[in-house]
């Protein structure tokens, strides 16, 4: 019984060491992060921005998406109230990547919080994990989010960068992504042009059907006006 | 009175001839948006196919571009051998009516005075309306242009003109093609110009081109010219040193009853100080709308990429986005004319911008463009 106590307290004890540690390694990332507005934030700004970052990095969080996005403002000359606007949208939309895919990379949820930004759904990110089992979704998340920013229907973009994503390794999502882009740019409506090219490395024009598991197909975006 | 007409109108000549031609400077606005020209230097000019001066000059051109509002000035001083002086001015205004640089049409005014031993020889003045557009690349426009004025040489007449044109350039060349008609008093003419420019080794730093040859030519037609007059002008520029470059110009030009000045044949040279871009056909940096116009390159083993950007027609090329930590920094032109910068960036989606020559920021071309949440728009890059 006594052994079991000591156990107890022993097990107790490494469970605070790992979490004082945990929150210690954020705070110091945090913090390094936080530095960058040194000399280019108001003292205001920061602080507010240091306390959204404060329960950011507490949720075990990446810290350095809200400065990014803050950094961005500052150099719009936005106000301080619209970038902590902005900044707290990217601290809430990085708990929604974390809870629509589970145990992410940083790089997973920064990737994830574009997509998010661009129009994507919890939904449409969960299912990209599921269907893209093992797979770091860095790639997958960032060229769904481009190409929903392109025009693109969220839930076609989504269906076709899985259906890519099956096919290609991040080289060919990545050029199929460019191609579809591409096309856009050039006056094709974004639903046809994610919905009858498929990029491979070598085929670039090859036509093959995208879709898997479609639903009911959707009215195509308008396409963006070009610069 | 006529010695004096010939002399402003030889005034105008030098005018037009010795810093930038108006209507083609505001047809290809100027990179930089304020500039100025000196020119100084010996000019013979034959008028009716007599000798009739040997003559010391002195010009200037200043232009300045602000917003949609753009101007030039010109002024001319000459002496000649006699020891008589005269000078003649124009300025030239406009204003765009559209934002949108692919759209070049305005609303212009234009006037001019000459003087003869302090006494005034010519008056004119004008206002037409341009209509054009170019290419969203910015290599290619087309336009047209009508107006009506009034000039004052020896005696008081009403102008109009009608004309037409097309250009196309790069980086490093210039060609343009306009017809157009004119009526002034009882004089009717049509008339088919070509201009062309070639800068092969483009400019320095401070955008002055190292070598131009140009020229002008056209073929003009009416009952009273008795048939066809047709004229050619040639141009050379040669860089010495930074911002002074020796100019030379041979040939003949029309008479221009818009300005009531008379044609003329000549050879000139003379010593040119440039203050702002010049001498090379130049177009606003544009950013393309061309896919691939951005790409990064695969990671070093530093982690440090590429960032490559093609952009056109610019002197200088900043980058800005979340791997700059939203500092601008200067971009290098490569031997091939792209822009580059080599530093860190992580696998993922970024967002970026680039500016040209201290301009506007904006998305980075080729690239997916997103609302950003200040009222902006930004580049979205993808990098595995």
């Amino acid at each position: 019984m006594m052994k079991r106590l000591l156990d107890t307290v022993a097990i107790s004890f490494a469970a605070v060491a790992i979490v004082v540690g945990g929150a210690s390694v954020a705070n110091a990332q945090g913090i390094g992060a936080l530095r960058q507005l040194d000399g280019r934030a108001s003292a205001s700004l920061k602080a507010q921005v240091t306390a959204v970052a404060d329960s950011v990095a507490r949720a075990g969080l990446p810290v350095a998406p809200l400065v990014d996005k803050t950094l961005e403002g500052i150099s719009k000359g936005a106000d301080d109230n619209r970038i902590m606007v902005a900044v707290r949208g990217v601290a809430n939309d990085l708990g929604v990547a974390r809870r629509a895919l589970g145990p992410s990379s940083d790089n997973e949820l920064s990737a994830a919080v574009a997509a998010l930004r661009a129009g994507s759904t919890p939904a449409g990110l969960t299912r990209l994990r599921k269907e893209l089992p093992g797979r770091q979704l860095v790639v997958p998340l960032s060229v769904l989010a481009s190409l929903i920013v392109d025009g693109a229907p969220a839930p076609s973009a989504i269906v076709a960068v899985v259906a890519n994503a099956r096919q290609n390794d991040d080289t060919g999502l990545l050029a199929y992504g460019r191609s579809v882009s591409h096309d856009i740019a050039g006056g094709v409506a974004p639903l046809t042009a994610i919905t009858t090219m498929q990029a491979t490395p070598n085929s670039v024009n090859s036509f093959k059907p995208a879709l898997t598991g479609a639903s009911a197909p959707l009215p195509a975006a308008a396409p963006k006006p070009k610069p | 009175m006529r010695s004096c007409v010939r002399v402003a109108g030889l005034l105008a000549l030098l005018a037009s001839v010795s810093g930038p031609n108006a209507l083609h400077a505001q047809m290809i606005p100027q990179p930089a948006t304020k500039g100025a020209l000196f020119e100084g230097g010996i000019a013979s000019i034959k008028v009716d196919g007599y000798a009739l001066a040997t003559l010391t000059s002195l010009g200037s051109s200043l232009w300045g571009r602000s917003g949609r509002f753009a101007g030039i000035g010109t002024a001319t001083l000459a002496r000649f051998e006699t020891g008589s002086a005269t000078g003649y001015g124009e300025v030239h205004g406009s204003f765009a009516l559209s934002a949108d640089p692919r759209n070049i049409s305005a609303v212009r005014a234009d006037a001019g005075a000459g003087a003869y031993r302090g006494e005034a020889s010519s008056r004119y003045g004008e206002a037409s309306l341009t209509l054009g557009r170019s290419s969203t690349s910015g290599t290619s426009s087309v336009w047209i242009d009508a107006g009506v004025g009034s000039v004052d040489a020896i005696s008081t007449q009403n102008t109009s003109h009608a004309r037409m044109g097309v250009s196309v350039r790069s980086a490093s060349a210039m060609l343009g093609a306009e017809v157009g008609t004119l009526a002034s008093g009882s004089l009717r003419y049509g008339e088919a110009v070509v201009h062309a420019q070639l800068a092969p080794f483009g400019t320095d730093p401070s955008g002055v081109a190292r070598l131009v040859i140009g020229g002008d030519g056209g073929v003009r037609s009416s009952d009273e010219l008795e048939g066809r007059q047709a004229w050619a002008m040639g141009v050379a520029t040669v860089q010495i040193v930074g911002r002074v470059s020796i100019v030379g110009y041979a040939g003949a030009q029309p008479a221009d009853p818009t300005r009531g000045t008379l044609g003329a044949a000549y050879t000139s040279i003379g010593l040119r100080v440039a203050l702002g871009p010049s001498g090379a056909p130049r177009a606003p940096p544009v950013i393309s709308a061309v896919s691939h116009g951005t790409s990064v390159s695969a990671a070093a083993d530093d982690g440090r990429r590429m960032i490559t950007v093609v952009l056109e027609n610019a002197r200088s090329v900043e980058i800005m986005g979340d791997v700059t930590s939203w500092l601008p920094l200067p971009m290098t032109r490569s031997t091939t004319g792209k822009w580059q910068i080599r530093i860190p960036v992580a696998e993922g989606s970024h967002r970026l911008e680039v500016r040209a020559d201290s301009g506007s920021w904006v998305p980075a071309p080729g690239l997916p463009v997103a609302a950003d949440e200040f009222g902006g728009s930004v580049g979205i890059l993808v990098v595995q």
